[in-house]
């Protein structure tokens, strides 16, 4: 299907013929090439883990920031155009801000998703004879892990604005053999323990370096202390553990 | 505290109590003090005439003519060539246009443990004029949320339908009822929203929390809030708030020997305080009287059901099923 | 700022079975300074007649030496001790006489009068800073907390009250009534007045 290109390739706000929008699926194809990230929730709470592609050994693996916090009780995780996600996670952390001052309540897991994906949308978008901010769509996916009243919860944004709520999510260029060991894996009363663990084994599975404390990043999002990104030391532990 | 009802006019502005200032709206005044001065300026072509100077005093907000010597220079001239008499005209005028008034009556909440009682009288007045005797000042919100709001009339009525509206909104962006402290919240931000045009009304907002606790939050005009036991407002808010200091937090009563006051008083109780409250303000007050309604709050499971079964002419306005419940009741007053 | 605001303070009156009660407040100000707590408002004009004057605290001063001389000229000029009623109406008209140019207080009257069949019958009366009088058959108040005083004594009142409840009633009325007036506290002071004797109490309050 990406063989024919047609004038319908250029725009990002017009329809092919056959009803598609080839710059959006365009969009989706370059999370593929991502570096692979892994979400699972469990009654306990939810964890994020990403692949950390060191290309050089020059590189400071520690720059690398894949997995950001929008609110205290909310993380979001990565892959993709990872620069794309700064400016929805500036919007996600503004919409929760937003939220806290004027209900005095944490902002729901769905709520923020929401607001990311309204957000995904507004490519081509322009006021009158303004030029449109945007001017092509997200080139990145996001995994949205928090805890709300609702228990915790995992959701996947892509660039479609498209967001579906996930026990176990896995993207980037490794997502499919991921996600299908997720599948095997992934059971009702996982702890959270067992979650770090297995994260890190669907991500040991696909990633071409030996995964160590550098190259993998872990998050969790639990109710007592919310969001956290697991440190060096915390991470070796799990590495360990596995 | 001092008595936070009221608000006198001082020149061209509003003083609220003691702290809060608010600018009128001036457009009016502008039009009627530029037409004379225009007028003059075509008839008087050749003599000098020194500028009416107008100046917009930010800090004061309010608007000051000098009108210099051009009066006096001008006014004798007209005389002199027996023109038409201007000295009406001449004057710098000030019109003013009052964008608020207050309209009486008072409202009343008090928190139980598991319940929330929101109480007003339904008397709406301006001076000394009626202007009628069924006012409702008590809305319920939802199903466990009650506000009473007092002060001005159509501020409150506006201010009642546009946080109807936000609670809508957020029904249908958040899939769930707003909680009472978000509710509360929310006021607060709407109120600030307004800080140098506020909405002129006192709020209390009554109602259940998540936790099943009853409460009670009360609000100044521009959105300073805070939860509490039991609050009045309104233009009986003196009268009353003392009796319910001694009476709900027993302020000035020392407990038997190895006693010790409530915490929190029971529904029937609380239901005669307020009946008690309204009375004896409709006694002494005369914006205060006509009828009384009160919204009793129950959380969910509430024993203090069982003792509503009783009360005369007790109705129930819940919308949902298994949540907390609403009931009003409703008493008449003096109408003197 | 009105002129009561000036120094501030509270009275209030209450009538019980065969027994009345006055009580004020002891605080003394300067705007919102406090000067004084002990600053007494309320007077004996005889032994069964009690006199309050809250109000600008100079002409409180001055008022209470001219009652005192008006009151010693009518005991001696009609051998006899003045009535609380006629007293009452002395108050009123030595106020009326400065109609354009008044004394700012608002006097409370308390007392207990003599009938004709040798008991005595309760009697409160209180009059604006011109003297117009006010004979209520309950209780009567006065002074920067007055709004306040209005709505605790109508929830707390009830007719016939024995000199101990009468007691508790007005106290807790003044008590609860000055807490939420800035310009009144800093202490209380009670006297029931009985056919035998008059009982005054000082209470403790709220210092702030």
């Amino acid at each position: 299907m990406f063989l024919t290109r047609s004038e319908y390739d250029r725009g990002v706000n017009t329809f092919s013929p056959e009803g598609r929008l080839f710059q959006v699926e365009y969009a989706i194809e370059a999370i593929k090439l991502g570096s692979t990230t892994v979400g699972i929730r469990t009654p306990e709470g939810v964890i994020l883990a990403v692949e950390k592609r060191v290309q050089s050994p020059l590189l400071e693996s520690s720059s690398i920031e894949k997995i950001m916090e929008i609110d205290s009780h909310l993380g979001c995780a990565m892959s993709g155009l990872t620069a794309d996600a700064r400016t929805m996670i500036d919007h996600a952390r503004v919409t929760a801000q937003n939220h806290s001052f004027t209900y005095d309540e944490k902002i729901k897991v769905e709520s923020v998703t929401q607001a990311v994906c309204d957000l995904a949308l507004r490519f081509g978008e322009s006021v009158h004879d303004e030029d449109a901010m945007m001017s092509r769509p997200f080139g990145v996916a996001l995994l949205i892990a928090g805890i709300d009243e609702l228990g915790p919860q995992l959701y996947h944004t892509d660039p479609s604005g498209t967001f579906v709520r996930y026990d176990a999510k896995a993207i980037g260029s490794g997502s499919e053999a991921a996600q299908s060991e997720l599948q095997d894996k992934w059971h009702k009363q996982m702890t959270l323990k067992e979650a770090q663990l297995l994260t890190l084994r669907v991500l040991k599975q696909v990633m071409e370096e030996k995964l160590d404390q550098h190259n993998v990043q872990l998050a969790q999002v639990t109710p007592n202390s919310g969001f956290e990104i697991l440190d060096e030391t915390k991470l070796k532990e799990v590495i360990e553990a596995m | 505290m001092s008595d936070r009802g009221k608000s006198s006019e001082k020149g061209g502005e509003l003083v609220f109590g003691e702290t809060i200032r608010v600018p009128t709206v001036r457009r009016a005044i502008h039009l009627s003090i530029t037409r004379p001065l225009s007028f003059l300026i075509l008839r008087f072509p050749l003599r000098p005439i020194y500028a009416q100077q107008y100046s917009f005093d930010p800090l004061s907000q309010s608007l000051f003519i000098i009108a210099s010597r051009l009066s006096s220079v001008n006014l004798a001239f007209a005389r002199s060539n027996s023109m038409p008499d201007m000295v009406s005209i001449a004057q710098p005028q000030q019109r003013q246009f009052n964008p608020y008034s207050e309209n009486g009556g008072t409202i009343l909440a008090i928190a139980g443990a598991d319940f929330s009682v929101i109480a007003g009288d339904t008397r709406q007045s301006e001076g000394y004029s009626i202007q009628t005797r069924y006012a409702p000042k008590v809305f319920r919100l939802t199903d466990k949320a009650v506000l009473a709001v007092n002060g001005f009339a159509a501020d409150g009525n506006m201010f009642v339908k546009k946080v109807r509206q936000r609670l809508e909104w957020y029904r249908h962006a958040h899939a769930k009822d707003m909680p009472l402290r978000a509710i509360a919240r929310l006021i607060q931000t709407m109120l600030y929203a307004r800080r140098f045009f506020p909405y002129y009304v006192y709020n209390i907002l009554g109602g259940i929390e998540d936790d099943g606790t009853g409460a009670v939050y009360s609000f100044d005009p521009v959105g300073s809030y805070e939860r509490e036991a039991c609050r009045a407002a309104g233009a009986a808010q003196s009268l009353v708030q003392p009796f319910l200091d001694n009476q709900i937090y027993f302020k000035n009563q020392t407990p038997a020997p190895g006693t010790s006051h409530p915490v929190h008083l029971p529904l029937s109780t609380v239901l005669s305080l307020v009946i008690d409250s309204f009375t004896s303000a409709t006694e002494r007050h005369i914006e205060v009287g006509d009828g009384l309604e009160m919204y009793v709050v129950l959380a969910k499971g509430s024993a203090s059901v069982q003792g509503l079964g009783n009360i005369r002419g007790i109705q129930e306005l819940t919308a949902t099923d298994d949540g907390e419940r609403v009931f009003v009741i409703r008493r008449e007053l003096k109408k003197d | 700022m009105s002129i009561m605001e000036y120094n501030g303070g509270s009275v209030v009156a209450m009538v019980g079975k065969d027994c009345v009660a006055i009580a004020s407040d002891l605080r003394l100000g300067n705007q919102a300074l406090g000067i004084s707590s002990n600053f007494q408002k309320i007077f004996p004009v005889t032994d069964r007649i009690y006199l309050g004057l809250p109000g600008l605290a100079t002409d409180v001063t001055t008022l209470r030496e001219r009652f005192r001389f008006r009151v010693n000229m009518y005991t001696i000029k009609e051998e006899r001790e003045i009535e609380p009623e006629t007293f009452a109406h002395l108050v009123s008209s030595t106020l009326y006489e400065h109609r354009f140019g008044p004394y700012f207080v608002e006097p409370v009257m308390a007392g207990l009068s003599k009938t004709p069949s040798g008991g005595v019958k309760p009697f409160i009366a209180a009059t604006d800073l011109i003297g117009c009088l006010n004979f209520a058959k309950d209780f009567v108040v006065a002074g920067t907390a007055s709004s306040k005083l209005f709505g605790v004594a109508e929830g707390l009142w009830e007719p016939d009250l024995e000199p101990e409840d009468l007691f508790e009633t007005i106290s807790q009325t003044l008590l609860n009534a000055v807490d939420r007036d800035a310009f009144s506290g800093w202490g209380c002071i009670v006297h029931v007045i009985t056919k035998d004797k008059v009982v005054t109490r000082t209470l403790k309050g709220r210092m702030d």
